[in-house]
């Protein structure tokens, strides 16, 4: 083995950098739902229906791109429907917690079963199989502009060929700041603030409420749902319909993120650099390996959820003493 | 919503509204009306991708559990994990604890009986020992609850996937607890028959029965005493009413939690066993990817029996019916994964159907039934003229007197007195039961109201009308 290992290095940097995409997408679409007050469980079967039609868009388009259709349109237009298919299953959640008042819990765990099972059962009866892989042009090269690739060197190559491939990395570079200013500076931003500090008082001085809670987590449904097809492009086997419960580390990192855009960009970016690690430990030589034991690279898959375990652990207990105070403050009087 | 119904129409107090707006009903009406939603969303998807088989597919899902001895003893033995996973959800539910982590606790019950049937220990330890197991893992969110003010959903999820990829680490280490392919655990008939749950003589009936659904309801039985009739019960739903006036009034928010997640873990637990110590079970599978399919839809399967133990054993039932027709899809050609469409659909239903139910009620139905009443009297009251031999023809319509009949007819009407409709001008407001404001302004000496322009009459005297508010149900 040749130290430093910069074609590794690449890759895994690359990885990062894909992974971490569809983390801060889905999280980013997690917040704008739980900004209009609702925790959404869904979020694992949107990014789920969000890489199916993806997935089928693109297999769908395999013969056009073949006669000479643009490659790039298609990918555009895969992108588009895992969004509105991500605004559609965030709409269905958002309607049992909004219109109905239902358990919005409840609903998310439903969603989620429709999300692998869709898949299966498209799968099967497109297809005939259990699982899926992303087609070659999916990925953007030199190439998809009539262009040749040419090598720069072994780690750029690695980098640059996983890592910016898609179009899901262009839209999240530039959802950040546009998150930002809806957030901050726009008048549904201002509108979701005045409603998370009272909902009475705001639906009295004439926001409407109902219209501004749907929007925002009709946003979050289609941002999630790119966030769920810009997750195959880190994949490395074929898609099953299985998201390895990356959709609840979303909505975890929300939580610890508390709802604010930088934060949850800090925290996604330590969840997939420790994901990646994990799934590089085997080639990692400073890394126990764990040869000893059967499957012994899983015990890096536990990493992600313990970590969730004792950042929330730490995040929750800060936010809870202040509320304890007041309780006590209360109760003195 | 039951009193005001009661205050509105109160001469529409018969048996068949008592029934309609009773509770009871509307959450009977709600779990069976998302039953067949979730059941004819199914059906759609079968028809739009193979029409021809979806007949014969939406019959195998409502007869064919019925058709033979053998299809009703399956979906009857297939039944104790789900109403175990259910009965789990619901007694953690009663002290408003969301214990999403139901398929995790599922999942390590099941590992702990398999791995003590295959040791050599008789069924009661094995029993035993998958309680201690789950209580223990879900004792760990309720510990991070406690100390931490973890929210339990999030936490509680995290320690599934937990559960899922150690089961997955520890079985493949261990080679003499699988089988020859090293996909699913070891069959225990054949290493430990002692192991397996008994069947009391029931397996001259069917070769798969055991007293499992019997443990399962035996379960069923001693929760709904718990929740009912103890101390700890008590406890648990006064403090599910309101926290903080609970805890002042000497209930511990630290044992409400703990006992209430180590008990639903426990019950979990036991599912698990009872569906891996059973003949008919395939052994546990080796996947470190996918959560266990009877936890999560147990979850479910309380929010439709609205977490009454006893009505949990009902739909577990109802549900094990349907995932009984799976296999029979499979064999007419549709994918594995279309009866899970079909049960996650039907939770969808469930989570907000009572809301669906009475909104529908209160919308169309309540006014549906009232027309209808009103109506028969009507036809009633004519009839009765017919046969006295004193009916009489409508005149020709006069809208005026229509109108004024419409208003004085009206429940609103309460609110004024008859001269006030028969005087030249009438300010009257409806107070229909959304609260809409509608203002009608009638004149009597027009003949049309189509004719009325408010700007005609705008400088004509107007008399001071004297409002006199009755209150309601006296009509004067």
């Amino acid at each position: 083995m040749n130290f430093p290992d910069w074609k590794l290095a690449g890759e895994i940097l690359a990885s990062f950098i894909a992974l971490s995409v569809s983390f801060v997408l889905t999280s980013f679409g997690g917040m704008f739902n739980r900004r209009a007050k609702m925790t959404n469980i869904a979020l694992e079967g949107i990014m789920i229906t969000g890489a199916t039609s993806g997935l089928f868009v693109t297999y769908a388009c395999t013969n056009i791109v073949s006669q000479g259709f643009p490659s790039l349109l298609v990918v555009v237009l895969a992108v588009l429907a895992s969004g509105s298919a991500g605004f559609i299953f965030a709409m269905l959640n958002a309607i049992v917690k909004i219109t109905f008042h239902g358990n919005q819990y409840v609903a998310g765990i439903a969603i989620n079963i429709l999300g692998t099972s869709l898949f299966v059962i498209l799968a099967y009866f497109l297809i005939g199989q259990d699982n899926l892989r992303l087609p070659s042009f999916a990925s953007i090269t030199a190439e998809t502009f009539g262009g040749t690739t040419r090598s720069i060197s072994a780690f750029w190559d690695a980098f640059l060929l996983t890592a910016f491939n898609n179009l899901a990395t262009i839209t999240a570079l530039i959802l950040i700041p546009i998150s930002y200013y809806i957030l901050d500076k726009s008048r549904l931003g201002f509108r979701l603030k005045a409603y998370e500090e009272n909902e009475v008082a705001s639906r009295k001085l004439g926001i409407p409420i109902k219209k501004t809670r749907y929007t925002s987590i009709g946003i979050g449904g289609f941002i999630a749902g790119i966030g769920g097809f810009s997750f195959l492009y880190g994949l490395k086997a074929a898609f099953n319909g299985q998201i390895y419960g990356y959709g609840f580390l979303a909505l975890a990192i929300v939580l610890i993120g508390r709802e604010q855009p930088g934060r949850i960009l800090f925290t996604s970016l330590l969840f997939s650099a420790i994901i990646t690690l994990g799934d590089y430990a085997v080639q990692i030589f400073w890394l126990p390996n764990f040869h000893n034991i059967v499957n012994g690279d899983k015990i890096y898959y536990l990493l992600p959820y313990l970590l969730v375990l004792i950042v929330l652990a730490w995040a929750c207990r800060r936010q809870n003493k202040q509320l304890e105070n007041v309780k006590q403050s209360e109760e003195g009087k | 919503m039951k009193n005001k119904s009661k205050t509105r129409d109160s001469y529409l107090h018969d048996n068949v509204t008592k029934v309609l707006f009773s509770d009871h009903f509307i959450r009977f009406s709600s779990s069976f009306s998302s039953l067949i939603l979730g059941i004819l969303c199914g059906y759609i998807l079968l028809l739009i991708f193979n029409e021809a088989n979806s007949g014969l597919a939406l019959e195998y899902i409502f007869v064919t559990g019925f058709s033979s001895l053998a299809n009703v003893n399956r979906f009857i033995y297939q039944a104790a994990p789900f109403v175990m996973t259910s009965l789990a959800f619901c007694f953690a539910y009663k002290a408003k604890q969301m214990n999403l982590g139901v398929p995790g606790q599922f999942a390590v019950g099941g590992f702990c009986a398999i791995v003590c049937a295959l040791i050599g220990l008789p069924w009661p330890l094995n029993l035993l020992f998958s309680f201690l197991a789950g209580a223990l893992w879900g004792i760990l969110p309720a510990l991070f609850k406690v100390h931490f003010h973890v929210p339990e959903i999030v936490s509680s999820i995290m320690f599934d996937w937990i559960a899922v990829i150690i089961i997955f680490i520890f079985l493949s280490n261990m080679p003499s607890m699988l089988n020859s392919t090293h996909s699913y655990t070891a069959s225990i008939a054949e290493i430990n028959a002692g192991g397996m749950l008994p069947s009391w003589g029931l397996n001259n009936w069917d070769s798969n029965f055991t007293i499992a659904i019997f443990i399962a309801i035996l379960f069923a039985v001693i929760c709904s005493v718990v929740i009912n009739r103890t101390r700890l019960g008590y406890e648990m739903r006064a403090y599910a009413l309101n926290a903080p006036i609970s805890q002042a009034a000497g209930i511990s928010r630290t044992k409400i939690i703990m006992t209430s997640f180590a008990i639903s873990g426990g019950l979990a637990g036991i599912g698990g066993a009872l569906l891996y110590l059973a003949p008919y079970s395939i052994g546990y599978k080796l996947d470190y990817a996918s959560l266990p399919y009877e936890g999560i839809i147990g979850i479910g399967t309380s929010i439709l029996a609205f977490n009454n133990p006893m009505s949990c054993v009902v739909v577990a039932l109802a549900f094990s019916y349907i995932n009984a027709a799976g296999n029979r899809l499979v064999e007419l050609g549709y994918s594995s994964a279309s009866i899970s469409f079909i049960m996650g659909s039907i939770i969808f239903f469930g989570s907000f159907g009572v809301v669906l139910n009475r909104w529908i009620r209160k919308r169309y139905l309540w006014r549906a039934w009232k027309y209808m009443v009103k109506k028969w009297k009507q036809w009633g009251e004519r009839i009765a003229d017919i046969s006295k031999g004193q009916y009489h023809p409508q005149k020709k319509s006069n809208k005026m007197h229509d109108a004024i009949v419409k208003i004085a007819d009206s429940p609103a009407s309460t609110y004024y007195k008859e001269e006030e409709i028969s005087t030249s001008f009438i300010n009257y407001k409806d107070t229909s039961p959304k609260k809409k404001r509608i203002v009608v302004k009638l004149h009597m000496e027009s003949d049309d109201l189509e004719d009325y322009n408010p700007n005609h009459y705008a400088n004509a005297d107007i008399p001071q009308l004297r409002r006199y508010k009755v209150e309601k149900g006296d009509k004067s």
